[in-house]
């Protein structure tokens, strides 16, 4: 689907609900493994994944696109859905694929043996919450700076920014002490 | 929140087509939009159990407001027959 289907879909399912349904067959897969690496059980996912696209819908009137994938705002949406899941948690566990943990040592330039994943996992725990959830989209969700910008409510450049530093603080925390 | 990051342990497969199919299900959330957007069917007077629960509030508000008139008559008159009694 491209941008352009991508707006004509938007425009009918403003119309009719059942014009929804391509949006949702299109990134349901996205969201749903998005939520499933933060809460890890499947039934707890398609509830929440569910409760993400009705909410979409719901707000649909709201929905600006400024010329951006619609799936950013669908990631938000599951954003704010896990941030009320997790309200009354004090530890989070996210899962890091084995391929997505090699992305990221290969961006950074560490080694990419299972005991260099394990201390990159470590590191990545070390981080702020505003830095690891920036790594987490860009590097696990493959968003674009420009989406990353949009789930977390800055511009792109300042996304870009943002990513480098929390990259340059994951290096300090992997490079061997003196 | 403190946050954890683990490596998915390498048994552990990330859902496939296959597994995610199962999980959807456009018309449940069609039909779950259409139970958040439409409006009560029966407005709350045609519907006994709502109208009988509006009655016991509005008869008890009715049973307390006499109470309270008829205690606050009582009140005015209390003064005088204390003055009589003094001396």
């Amino acid at each position: 689907m491209n941008s352009e289907e991508e707006q004509r879909w938007l425009l009918a399912a403003r119309s009719a609900p059942q014009h929804f349904a391509p949006l949702y067959e299109r990134y349901f897969g996205d969201i749903f493994r998005f939520i499933l690496r933060r809460a890890q059980d499947r039934d707890l996912t398609a509830d929440l994944t569910q409760q993400t696209f009705l909410k979409a819908m719901l707000g649909l009137p709201r929905y600006e696109p400024r010329g951006l994938p619609f799936r950013a705002w669908l990631y938000r949406i599951a954003l704010n859905e896990l941030r009320m899941f997790w309200r009354k948690r004090r530890e989070v566990r996210i899962d890091l694929a084995h391929a997505e943990a090699r992305l990221l040592s290969e961006e950074i330039g560490v080694a990419e043996d299972d005991g260099s994943l394990k201390r990159l996992a470590a590191a990545l725990s070390r981080l702020d919450e505003d830095r690891s959830r920036l790594i987490e989209l860009r590097y696990m969700d493959g968003l674009s700076f420009a989406e990353l910008g949009q789930v977390l409510g800055i511009g792109e450049d300042a996304a870009k920014m943002r990513t480098h530093r929390a990259l340059g603080q994951l290096r300090t925390y992997l490079s061997p002490g003196p | 929140m403190k946050r954890e990051y683990r490596i998915t342990p390498p048994g552990q497969q990330p859902p496939t087509d296959a597994d995610l199919a199962r999980y959807r299900d456009a018309k449940r959330l069609v039909h779950a939009y259409e139970k958040a957007v439409r409006r009560p069917r029966r407005p709350l007077y045609r519907d006994p159990k709502a109208f009988l629960a509006l009655l016991l509030i509005v008869l008890l508000a009715w049973l307390l407001s006499g109470e309270h008139r008829r205690a606050e008559q009582r009140g005015d008159e209390m003064p005088d027959s204390v003055e009589q009694e003094a001396p």
